[in-house]
């Protein structure tokens, strides 16, 4: 990472912080109205918040910060890997009890009562697997799109995790890396499904990052 | 492309379709032609919007740009887009695009998902089978329990399920340092009303007895029947001991306080008798036996009070009274 | 000389929406609110000809601060959002505003506008 001062280095992050709010904020209202448009339903949004982890931040159920701790329960993650002009990964993770909710919405089918809450059908994985597509395609997207640099990315993998998890074994190389966290909320028909994304990158890949955003604040900011 | 990479293609079991960037066809494998009932060749350089109108939507258009301009992936689930493929048959599709072959092209891949889709539409009515049986079983475990814990004929809680829950409220008082009430009662004259009118009207009184200490006391309070006409009642958390009075007046005005016979009206009245812990005693059995004591007494002394040939009423007054001495006999 | 309020809560955005508004209108001031309640304020204080809102805002939500603006019989109202859905569009249209952009602002999006406020189209070299 770039030896800054850690005030300056606070204001800096600050700026690009707010760079990628907005690159986010278009995403997801993207990725709404995407989905908004294959379920037939007006989907309410709220604000995302990008929260910057780096070095040693790490996260997980036990930590104390409430804003750095994942929801309890089980855990459904899609995940998309991108590479090129940035390496790394992007998670989008929602608490599976409310996945029923969601793929009831969904399909409009009564949702039958598995014995147990983290117990999903292929369908109901097919449904998540598409809603992380549209999600982080639009998010990696309208990245790439932004800081104008070319980003090539898998289909999306679904994976329920009971226990533990921790997105920073994500990467190998786990020194200096950054996570990008925002959390997402989506509402449809009274039911609130909040979800979290985590963007992992590579060190090299975040430094690009930081880079490509400080020349677009360059640019707007000068 | 070889005619080997062909001929792996048509025994897929995959539909494959690849479109240039007008979004016409340039290649259809076997499947994707059996899913569309339609031969090869006459696939070729049509549009998938005139094979497939399904396709025709604006968010299909926008990812077919996406795939093909920005390098998007998109998978869509049959679940969610039934409309896109007529027919039975149910198919998951990918989109992804071909940049390596030098000009863009799309490459749309049709995953059958028919069969996955009937196992589990069979799992879902089997759970739903199972749920089914899992409820009656639960009703079953709760009759069970009812005859278990409550009296069959009268509904309320019989001797076994008042100790489990008469224990736990002596608990519960010792902990919050409360003071509760016990009451025990009987139908005056039960035996005579037994011998004159028989077993059955004998059960109806005790009937109409339970109903109306169901009915005089809070939803918290528990009525239970001890055996033969006694009866038990717990009042949990009393602030003062007069305030078992209001129970006591809401029997005594209970409104039908009546049971029909062969057009004979046989009216009811009890006895009752009060203990109070902790004053009166640290636990249960002590409890009962000081309230028996103090209803014997009210008995009694109504009988005395009564001609011979009128039904005895229990009354407030000489409750008070021995209210007043029982806890003073008890304490020596 | 035209005057523009432009609320929004991202302060990237509030830069890039001002360099094409100075582009496109060059004599026009611009103030500036970071939430749908400082944009009340601003409003009250400034009285500017437009306001350019953004929908997604912490504290008084864009659409909330429509209704306000509306109340105070104001209709210049140009929503500028990433929530680009049908249905929210429709919402807000019904509210009666002057246009509906979708974020981020381009030279496509602007000419629209610049139709919108001047009723001519926009001529780029003069």
């Amino acid at each position: 990472m770039r030896k800054l001062k850690g005030r300056v280095m606070k204001q800096q992050n600050k700026i690009a912080c707010d760079i990628l709010n907005e690159i986010f904020n278009v995403s997801i209202g993207k990725a709404a109205d995407m989905l908004s448009q294959i379920l037939h339903k007006t989907i309410r949004l709220r604000v995302p918040n990008v929260i910057l982890l780096s070095g040693k931040e790490r996260l997980s159920r036990k930590n104390k910060d409430s804003s750095l701790k994942l929801p309890d329960g089980t855990l459904m993650v899609s995940t998309i890997s991108f590479s090129d002009a940035l390496e790394g990964k992007a998670n989008l993770v929602f608490p599976a009890d409310k996945m029923h909710d969601f793929i009831y919405l969904c399909t409009g089918e009564q949702p039958v009562s598995f014995p147990n809450q983290s117990d999903f059908t292929d369908i109901d994985f097919d449904i998540i697997n598409e809603i992380g597509n549209i999600v982080l395609n639009s998010i990696i997207g309208e990245m790439g799109n932004s800081l104008g640099i070319t980003l090539s990315y898998s289909l999306p993998e679904v994976q329920i995790y009971n226990q533990s998890i921790d997105f920073s074994h994500d990467i190998e190389s786990e020194e200096c890396k950054s996570v990008l966290m925002l959390s997402v909320s989506f509402t449809i028909e009274q039911t609130e499904i909040k979800g979290t994304i985590f963007i992992d990158l590579t060190s090299a890949s975040s430094e690009e990052l930081f880079h490509l955003l400080s020349r677009i604040e360059g640019e707007f900011f000068g | 492309m070889d005619n080997n990479y062909f001929a792996v293609m048509d025994n897929l079991n995959q539909g494959i379709l690849i479109l240039n960037a007008n979004y016409k066809i340039t290649y259809a494998n076997m499947m994707f032609s059996k899913i569309v009932k339609t031969e090869s060749p006459d696939l070729l350089d049509r549009s998938i919007l005139a094979v497939l109108p399904g396709f025709n939507t604006n968010y299909l258009r926008n990812a077919f740009s996406a795939a093909l301009h920005k390098n998007y992936h998109f998978f869509f689930s049959a679940v969610l887009h039934q409309e896109i493929i007529p027919g039975k048959a149910k198919f998951n599709i990918r989109i992804s695009n071909l940049s390596d072959v030098g000009e863009p092209y799309l490459l749309l891949e049709f995953q059958d998902v028919t069969s996955e889709y009937e196992r589990i539409a069979q799992l879902k009515s089997n759970i739903k089978q199972l749920c089914l049986l899992n409820h009656e079983l639960i009703d079953k475990e709760k009759q069970i329990q009812r005859l278990a814990y409550y009296d069959t004929l009268t509904g309320i809680a019989n001797r076994t399920l008042f100790y489990e829950l008469a224990k736990k409220m002596a608990q519960t008082s010792k902990r919050k340092d409360e003071m509760f009430c016990l009451m025990f009662i009987d139908i005056d004259r039960f035996k005579c009303i037994n011998d004159t009118y028989g077993h059955e009207v004998g059960d109806q009184v005790l009937k109409c007895a339970a109903n109306i200490f169901t009915n005089s006391v809070r939803k918290s309070d528990i009525v239970a029947r001890y055996g033969g006409d006694e009866f038990l009642i717990l009042l949990p958390d009393i602030k003062k001991e007069e305030n078992c009075k209001i129970v006591i007046s809401k029997i005594k005005s209970a409104k039908t306080k009546t049971v029909t016979c062969h057009g004979h009206e046989i009216p009811l009245s009890f006895s009752i008798g009060v203990s109070f812990y902790p004053k009166d005693g640290s636990n249960i059995d002590q409890l009962i036996v000081t309230a028996d004591h103090s209803m014997y007494r009210v008995k009694n002394q109504s009988r005395k009070n009564t001609p011979e040939d009128s039904w005895p009423v229990a009354d407030w007054q000489t409750e008070k009274d021995c209210l007043n001495k029982g806890p003073h006999e008890l304490q020596t | 000389m035209m005057k523009f309020l432009l609320i929004d809560d991202s302060a990237f955005s509030r830069k890039i929406s001002a360099n094409y508004i100075r582009k496109y209108f060059p004599d026009a001031s611009i103030e500036f609110a970071s939430d749908g309640e400082m944009g009340i304020q601003k409003f009250d204080q400034t009285h500017p000809d437009y306001v350019i809102a953004d929908l997604l805002m912490p504290k008084v939500s864009g659409k909330d601060m429509i209704s306000i603006l509306k109340k105070k019989n104001f209709h210049n109202i140009i929503v500028l959002s990433a929530d680009v859905q049908k249905g929210i569009r429709q919402e807000i249209e019904a509210m009666g505003i002057t246009a509906f952009i979708n974020k981020p602002l381009s030279d496509e999006t602007m000419q629209v506008l610049y139709a919108k406020i001047k009723g001519t189209r926009y001529e780029a070299a003069k």
